[in-house]
């Protein structure tokens, strides 16, 4: 064993009197039972098991059979009849270290757009590729920034009054707090902490770019994040996150995946927990991902309390379907994994999401068909957690990798979706979210 | 039979026995490690009840994947590693929140070390600008007493690639710390 150095012994020292900071009260007999009782283990894939009543057997394979044929067909019509246009490829923004970086398609930096002290975090390019949107952090408040292409700042629309209290974080964070911008490119919609930091929580707002300000939309008592537009802008889907926020005034029933008019009536919940969960999941109904072109909602979510896994729902909470669950991709060996983090391809035909393969934990980025067909590992590539990102033709997805042989990096990959092979390596070391600006056909 | 020896004997049977779905073990195991788990959550999130959910996540994980787990005698290491990964997503989604709090609020208990040594609220705004990435690796090194290669397995990373992100965590941990 090498010998440490004076500083890494004392930092050693440091962390491990930091640690101590952290304690824990969980009562180890009552948390195991309600972990083993809540989570029976699941069978094996491979275990037979249907076989013990064949007739009955035969004949739910056949409503099955005939449910999913009926599924299928009803998102080909869909995607028949309002299948948007690819487009080219243009700039990718980055955010790294608080700046906002435009690079080429070769992830070559050709304007570093933050000039603010404080950072600019999250960066999301129109639809029609004309402008920029991203996060400015300026003292305790987030104003939204909005530049052209070549860096020009269009607008600074402030976050203070909307949220309303002087002591609010107003910040978005994370990587869903990501802003979204309506299918005309004339609005954008994102969540803000609203309210004291001890009792603060995330409510959506819609921004208008005409200058009348964020104006909040929804249901304060119900605790909303990652919300994005419908392909037609006149609905937004959100995450309702109750369960996360246990105190007055916020409704006890309030998680699951939520539909609401774009000016926030007729708000209806379209997939809610299943029974079995007795914790808070942080995991189900993030970042949903709105169908382009189509009427589907892609979202994270489990169904048994444990796993997780990708299903997809329409808008008016009919034709519920996970498809994790008859996946037949074993990486490494084991069927058992977590998928999360789904993502469109631009034509809405297609969906992309990251697997989480045990027993190593790592990560993996599968695409599948939107009725649940054509199921494959995209390469035999350990990707970071965060989501993918598919280019504005459909041809390739960013994934975020760390060589697992030197350790170097994180980089970015360009992944050719057809091959599975990484296309280009782009050497900008991202935080949070990279955007890929589409440009006319 | 020595004391160790009985100890990892010990161990096996009840990994074995919680893996068969005895809940008795499992709450053994959970009673054995469960500050471990916190310990080294809080490190990667610098905030207390992210690392008890954490901690909480990792169990029902672990719960689910005892019966894969191939060595028994590895299972500290994958535990606090399947809660380091837990607290990492967890700081990612909450990362400048906590930051902004952990400028705002310093803990009350963070006095500055008798020895002059580093001072708790320094070392709390050193690590919230690590990436959390690199925040997890040093916490496993440092706070679970991990070893390269040990780290690099439950990481899917070579040892290599483990002590280059720690070189990487070092150098800016030093640049921010180290002020002799």
């Amino acid at each position: 064993m090498t010998e440490q150095d004076p500083f890494e012994a004392r930092l050693a020292a440091a962390l491990r009197r930091y640690a101590a900071e952290a304690t824990s009260d969980l009562d180890p007999v009552a948390f195991a039972h309600l972990v083993v009782t809540r989570a029976p283990r699941r069978r094996r894939a491979w275990q037979p098991a249907r076989h013990s009543t064949p007739v009955l057997g035969y004949a739910v394979w056949l409503l099955l059979l005939a449910a999913l044929l009926a599924i299928a067909l009803g998102v080909g019509a869909l995607n028949r009849s309002q299948r948007p246009a690819l487009g080219s490829v243009g700039q990718i923004a980055f955010d790294t270290g608080g700046h906002i970086l435009l690079s080429d398609v070769a992830g070559v930096v050709r304007l570093d757009l933050s000039s603010a002290k404080g950072g600019d975090y999250l960066p999301s390019w129109s639809p029609d590729g004309t402008k920029l949107a991203f996060w400015r952090e300026t003292g305790p408040f987030f104003s939204i920034v909005i530049v052209d292409p070549d860096g020009r700042t269009v607008a600074t629309i402030p976050t203070e009054q909307a949220t309303g209290d002087p002591h609010s974080m107003a910040w978005a964070g994370g990587a869903g707090g990501a802003l979204g911008w309506s299918p005309d490119s004339s609005r954008l919609v994102c969540w803000m902490w609203v309210g004291p930091q001890e009792t603060a929580i995330p409510l959506v707002f819609v921004v208008p770019l005409d200058g009348s300000g964020p104006r909040r939309v929804g249901d304060p008592a119900i605790p909303s994040i990652d919300p994005v537009w419908s392909s037609e802008g006149d609905h937004i889907a959100f995450a309702g996150m109750g369960m996360l926020f246990p105190q007055p005034g916020i409704a006890v029933d309030s998680t699951g995946l939520f539909v609401m008019d774009a000016d926030g009536a007729n708000l209806h919940r379209v997939s809610r927990p299943t029974g079995t969960t007795q914790q808070p999941d942080i995991q189900s109904f993030r970042e949903p991902q709105w169908q382009p072109g189509g009427d589907l909602i892609a979202y994270p979510a489990s169904p048994d309390g444990v796993l997780i896994h990708v299903f997809v729902v329409r808008s008016d909470g009919s034709g519920e379907r996970d498809l994790s669950r008859d996946l037949n991709l074993e990486i490494g060996g084991y069927p058992l994994s977590d998928d999360a983090s789904p993502a469109w391809s631009p034509d809405g035909r297609r969906i992309a999401f990251i697997r989480r393969a045990e027993p190593t934990g790592g990560y993996h980025p599968v695409i599948i068909n939107a009725d649940g067909t054509n199921p494959r590992v995209l390469g035999d590539l350990a990707v970071d957690a965060l989501a993918l990102t598919w280019s504005p033709d459909g041809k390739t997805v960013l994934a975020y990798v760390t060589n697992p042989q030197s350790g170097t990096g994180p980089v970015v990959l360009q992944i050719d979706v057809d091959s599975g092979r990484p296309a280009r390596t782009i050497a900008v070391d991202f935080d949070q979210r990279a955007a890929w600006q589409r440009l006319p056909p | 039979m020595s004391g160790e020896a009985a100890d990892t004997t010990t161990l096996v049977a009840t990994v074995e026995r919680a893996a068969q779905g005895d809940e008795l073990a499992f709450a053994r195991l959970v009673a054995t490690y469960q500050g471990d788990l916190v310990r080294v959550a809080y490190v990667v999130t610098g905030d207390q009840a992210l690392a008890e959910d954490a901690a909480e996540a990792a169990w029902w994980i672990a719960w689910r994947k005892l019966p894969s787990l191939r060595e028994a005698a590895s299972l500290r290491g994958w535990l606090v590693a399947v809660a380091a990964n837990e607290a990492r997503k967890l700081a990612g989604r909450r990362r400048r929140h906590a930051v902004i709090e952990l400028r705002l609020e310093p803990p009350p208990e963070s006095l500055p070390d008798p020895a002059g040594e580093i001072d708790a609220v320094d070392l709390a705004d050193a690590l919230g600008r690590l990436d959390p990435r690199d925040r997890e690796v040093v916490a496993l090194r440092y706070v679970s007493d991990l070893p390269s290669d040990e780290i690099g397995h439950v990481l899917n990373l070579s040892a290599s690639g483990v002590r280059s992100r720690l070189a990487r965590a070092l150098r800016r941990l030093r640049k921010d710390l180290d002020h002799d």
